[in-house]
């Protein structure tokens, strides 16, 4: 006979020594069926959270199969993954030592917090950095520590040491054991995981895998399709791009994405006074000029667009490019006025932020898809603000690509002879048969292709594939090439040497 | 400059704090600063006026005045005034001040200076029992434990608890405002919390939902609730499902047909040999029966069952239909910005007991094994 609890009397309750397991067990359940009955009543078919409910509610079928599946790894290639990674931490701990020795005359352990305390702070005096863990307030190097650290720039070569050094370590773990004894990687792919409504990525609930969306490109050369197949990665070009273009209303930025080469077209826009000729591929040539070392005009119109899109100021981007403030300023005047819609967006982007207001007074935002996200800090905070003029773009694209992802499950469900594997914020990664790269990209495209309303106006984003018999891009040297038939809007761009004194002087 | 408690004896709610801060030392009003202005228009936000409160905090004199008054004029003063570094030390030397100093510690191995608290304890016990009120809120960590014993905020936040200072006094922990300044995210769940402190202001008692459970089940047992499951389905109800496994094994599931009764279903017991809860024979028999009750396909809910539908697919081959609600889905879908852990939302929409800390082992558990 069972024994029966009254939960509200705990008088009542046993003291076996798993019973108080069994008891917070026994009330997990009730307690999910009386918050869902709460919750049930902000979600009637009129409310204007149900399309974002529903949808991630559907998207529970392709996430258990692309948990279940896992990607398959090459072992070798995995093995020499680790020992380059291996070789690579092995230099940068003799660098990092040699470095140290001469500050303190001993070596330097990247992986002892206590020895990084006292090597920064009592040793070299450096300001201290303090986190707080469970209410205790202790000296730190962690990565924000050893970032604040890094404006010193006398430390700034061993902070970078240490960071890389940690960085890959994690990578060489998650390679040496996230891999299951089938020689899959399989990962939990979270679906209500991120503000946005983005999917996230994390080790799965035997403990391997890890986030697979954090691959470096020349690790990638790991991920390999199963006999027979081939892989695809089919990812929406420029798509945060496009995205921004029609929330800004802004033509030029539209008429850039259309010419081709975003980029090229861009840096005419923001650099009019260069020699450019007016067709596209030879202005290429000159946008691929250095800027300011090893800088391109073009890398800098593609890097620093995309920050500047999203309000970035110029000490962040000089921050984040490694360029010079004066450079950053100057970029920044230019593109606010080869674009002006997109400070005038991002004006009422706040400005809508901050009229709205539901019924219980909370600020709130809604993507084209009507994916509703309260913002919930200060929000006469920039921080504020810069969250809420990405979450548009981030949010409605990653939703695209999930969209896009649903479509192609039900269409492997149904037959279609490709298997999903992964889930980027921007792409999906499957593998079909060898022989069939043409129908699969043909229709691969057409099923993720989804026309968008945003502003009374249509968009449509691009996809593009690429194909190959491993994830690493055929351009760093893998065999993941873009492809070329029909159905493909993929174009070449290889970047030119730019010699590092070949710069303005200014 | 001691600062006095302010409010009125026969109050809707006493609000205690921690220490005070350099303005509310200057004007000797507790709360008055950049914090308790945020605190006033909070309690405005959830509908409660400031002057029904009543407002003290655990010490009367910021800690930097307090260690100096206690030190004289060999007191050299390090950092912010306000912090309670100033009170804190290890056990060895708080026992060597009062060996019978029982007290838990603020945090880990930071115990609070008898020399101290024990007399700011005394002080706030005298001065809140002379308070009509039918709920205490604990403003922060420091309040917390001196009022419950417990000083982790974040997990005891927003579940009334009994005092152990003032026994059969209701507490309501909730953020310290000063908190809310520096991260404003909080706000809202603090808001939240006070919206639950008026509605809990209006009984002294502590009022839990009553829910059945049923631990230890036999086989019969299981049969008998399968009554009750089969009931809540031509009712239209879901079924609520959860797995445990934090020794990467299944150790129990539970199922609940209502919000009212549960069954537990052990698979681990330490005290049986082999540790297993079942024989062999009875165990086939569960699974069986847990694969029929979970692959009908009448509808289901979870907490993230997303990871409980893989984790019993891959463990004993049951392919769970019927999965139709998610709370972590609904919860991400209403309130993407809030967290999405059933703590939370157990917090923030239930009035049970702060049930998640009933198991603090809860995913150290060491990676034991049953004899298969």
């Amino acid at each position: 006979m069972a024994l029966i609890i009254n939960t509200a009397d705990p008088s009542s309750w046993p003291t076996y020594p798993e019973a108080q397991h069994h008891i917070y067990n026994g009330l997990d359940s009730p307690l999910t069926l009386e918050i869902m009955g709460v919750l049930r009543q902000s979600l009637g078919h009129n409310s204007p959270f149900r399309w974002a409910y529903d949808f991630e509610r559907r998207m529970q079928g392709p996430a258990l199969t692309i948990m279940r599946r896992g990607i398959k790894v090459d072992m070798a290639a995995r093995d020499f993954a680790v020992q380059k990674l291996k070789g690579r931490v092995i230099r940068l701990e003799y660098v990092l030592n040699r470095l140290a020795f001469v500050w303190w005359g001993n070596n330097l352990n990247p992986r002892s917090s206590h020895q990084l305390c006292l090597f920064f702070y009592d040793h070299l005096g450096l300001p201290e950095q303090f986190r707080r863990t469970k209410g205790k307030r202790s000296r730190s190097c962690d990565r924000d520590a050893l970032e604040t650290l890094r404006d010193y720039i006398h430390v700034r070569p061993i902070c970078n040491a240490i960071l890389s050094i940690r960085e890959i370590s994690k990578e060489i773990e998650t390679l040496e054991r996230g891999v299951d004894s089938d020689s899959r990687f399989r990962f939990s792919l979270n679906i209500a995981a991120t503000e946005t409504g983005r999917t996230s990525s994390s080790k799965n609930w035997k403990g391997t895998g890890g986030n697979i969306q954090n691959w470096k490109d020349d690790i990638r050369d790991i991920f390999v399709p199963d006999a027979g197949y081939k892989l695809g990665y089919f990812d929406y070009k420029q798509g945060e791009s496009y995205i921004v273009a029609y929330e800004a209303e802004e033509e030029r930025l539209i008429a850039a994405l259309a010419s081709g080469d975003l980029h090229t077209y861009c840096a005419r826009l923001i650099w009019p006074h260069l020699p450019w000729s007016g067709d596209i591929k030879k202005d290429k040539t000159i946008a691929l000029k250095a800027y300011y070392r090893h800088f391109s005009y073009r890398d800098i119109s593609k890097r620093g667009g995309h920050s500047r899109n999203y309000m970035a100021k110029p000490w962040t981007l000089s921050h984040t490019l490694k360029i010079s403030l004066y450079l950053a300023t100057e970029f920044c005047e230019h593109y606010d006025k080869a674009f002006p819609g997109i400070p005038l967006w991002q004006q009422s982007t706040i400005s809508e932020l901050q009229r709205s207001k539901d019924d219980f007074g909370c600020h709130f935002l809604t993507t084209a898809l009507g994916f509703r996200r309260h913002f919930f800090g200060r929000i006469w905070d920039e921080a504020t603000w810069r969250e809420a003029i990405a979450f548009r773009p981030q949010s409605t694209l990653g939703q695209m690509c999930q969209e896009g992802i649903y479509r192609l499950w039900k269409a492997e469900l149904s037959g279609a002879p490709w298997q999903i594997l992964a889930n980027m914020h921007d792409a999906a990664l499957l593998q079909f048969p060898v022989g069939h790269d043409d129908e699969t990209v043909s229709a691969v495209s057409t099923l993720m292709t989804q026309p968008l309303q945003i502003k009374n106006r249509t968009m449509t984003i691009p996809v593009e594939a690429s194909l190959g018999f491993n994830w690493r891009s055929y351009k760093k040297g893998g065999l993941l090439e873009e492809h070329s038939g029909p159905g493909s809007t993929a174009h070449q761009s290889r970047p030119t040497f730019v010699p590092v004194l070949d710069r303005p002087i200014f | 400059m001691k600062v006095s408690p302010t409010g009125p004896l026969h109050c809707l709610m006493a609000l205690i704090g921690e220490a005070p801060g350099a303005e509310e030392e200057q004007i000797g009003v507790p709360f008055v600063g950049a914090s308790g202005q945020e605190l006033t228009r909070m309690l405005s936000e959830a509908g409660i006026e400031r002057k029904h409160c009543y407002l003290t905090n655990l010490f009367d004199t910021r800690p930097a005045t307090l260690r100096a008054e206690a030190e004289g004029p060999f007191f050299d003063s390090l950092g912010n005034p306000n912090s309670l570094d100033h009170l804190s030390a290890n056990k060895k030397e708080c026992l060597s001040y009062a060996p019978d100093y029982q007290l838990p510690p603020l945090s880990s191995g930071k115990y609070l200076h008898p020399r101290y608290v024990i007399p700011a304890l005394g002080r706030l016990q005298r001065e809140v029992s002379g308070v009509q009120t039918n709920l205490l809120v604990a403003l922060g960590g420091t309040a917390l434990w001196a009022l419950t014993g417990h000083a982790q905020i974040t997990k005891f936040r927003g579940y009334t608890t009994t005092s152990t200072l003032l026994p059969v006094r209701k507490v309501l922990p909730t953020f310290h405002p000063a908190a809310i300044l520096r991260s404003w995210e909080d706000r809202v769940v603090m808001v939240m919390d006070l919206l639950k402190g008026k509605r809990e202001s209006a009984f002294p008692e502590i009022r839990r939902p009553e829910r059945r459970i049923w631990l230890l089940p036999t086989i019969p047992d299981l049969i008998d609730f399968e009554r009750h499951i089969q009931r809540g389905w031509d009712e239209g109800c879901l079924l609520s499902f959860d797995i445990e496994n934090p020794r990467g094994f299944i150790d129990c599931i539970s199922l609940a047909p209502r919000t009212d009764l549960s069954l537990v279903v052990p698979f681990y017991d330490p005290r049986r040999e082999g540790k297993s809860y079942w024989t062999e024979e009875e165990e086939r028999f569960v699974v069986r029966w847990l694969k029929r009750i979970l692959e009908t396909p009448k509808p289901k809910v979870g907490q993230n069952g997303l990871f409980d539908i893989q984790v019993l697919l891959s463990e004993w081959g049951i392919r769970v239909r019927g999965y139709q609600e998610d709370t972590m889905i609904a919860h991400h879908a209403l309130y993407p910005e809030l967290q999405k852990s059933l703590g939370f939302m157990g917090s923030v929409w239930t009035d049970e007991i702060a049930w998640k800390q009933l198991n603090p082992r809860r995913g150290r558990m060491k990676m034991e094994k049953r004899d298969e």
